[in-house]
């Protein structure tokens, strides 16, 4: 159980005892980052091995934290770490044909998702619902992108640090993403 | 900011990852400008319903994480533990030799 106290602390206090040795502050810190770290995860995995990629990363981070240089924020390092720990996944899997960590967005961890396909957007379509359409029929690699920019919060550079892809090759991803998710979106948009 | 450098910038001033120097030039545009302000809507919408999809952590996979690493660092004090008593018994070897060595 987190300590009261570390709960409190910042995350640099956190880090610095967590690089020291401290199990109760290295739990408290990832208690602030392992939802994002989880859900980035989980984007390109089953439940069950993104838990398993997540001890991976935990572990991982654990054993590296006390080398954390700073020169990127908490969360990009954090993230870079999950994304190693995925494709080491998808190694093992042997499913690197789908995996190329210096390649474009698109091929760069694989697979198609499949979260809750379809049922919900019956009837009784919102705004929303046809947002959360336009996203889930985009690729692992278009949603990888919109989940560190839009959900992480990272910043392009933080985005080229997490993933090894140049700057320049991400925002241009990101606007042909804007104009696709914008002709998806179609009449939709134009109400707005 | 001109329309050109906002509309890149859009997706991180959503997304909560610029600092506070742009995020004001951002908002000063989109006070004044409603091409802008329709494509941040746009993105605040995307952006929303990207949380919603976002899968949730279960709460015993967070657990099972920590459990992990305290079980790891278990492991590594016993492993030190481990050096730390063979250490012991080296010098205790040495120091037996030395005395038996002082003895002749």
């Amino acid at each position: 159980m987190t300590l009261p106290i570390w709960n409190a602390a910042s995350d640099e206090t956190l880090l610095e005892s967590a690089a020291k040795g401290s199990q109760r502050a290295f739990e408290a810190l990832m208690d602030r980052y392992m939802r994002v770290v989880y859900s980035y995860i989980a984007l390109r995995a089953s439940a069950a091995d993104a838990a398993d990629i997540l001890q991976e990363t935990m572990l991982a981070v654990w054993q590296g934290i006390s080398g954390f240089d700073k020169r990127s924020s908490l969360k990009t390092w954090l993230l870079a770490v999950a994304r190693r720990k995925l494709c080491d996944f998808y190694r093992a899997r042997q499913s690197a044909r789908e995996l190329s960590m210096s390649e474009a967005f698109p091929d760069s961890c694989g697979e198609k998702f499949d979260i809750d396909s379809g049922e919900d957007m019956a009837t009784g379509i919102t705004e929303r619902l046809d947002a959360a359409a336009a996203i889930k029929s985009l690729d692992a690699g278009e949603r990888e992108l919109i989940y560190l920019i839009f959900e992480a919060g990272l910043t392009y550079a933080e985005v080229s640090e997490a993933t090894g892809i140049p700057v320049g090759t991400i925002k241009s991803r990101m606007s042909a993403l804007r104009a696709r998710l914008r002709g998806l979106l179609g009449e939709d948009y134009n109400e707005l | 900011m001109n329309c050109d450098e906002v509309y890149e910038l859009l997706p991180v001033y959503v997304g909560g990852g610029l600092g506070s120097g742009e995020r004001g030039q951002i908002a000063a545009h989109l006070a004044v400008c409603g091409e802008c302000r329709r494509e941040a809507a746009l993105l605040i919408r995307l952006r929303l319903a990207q949380r919603e999809l976002a899968p949730i952590l279960p709460e015993n996979v967070k657990k099972s994480a920590f459990r992990l690493i305290e079980a790891q660092k278990r492991s590594e004090s016993l492993a030190a533990l481990e050096t730390l008593n063979q250490a012991i018994g080296v010098t205790r070897s040495a120091l037996k030799l030395t005395y038996e060595l002082v003895k002749i």
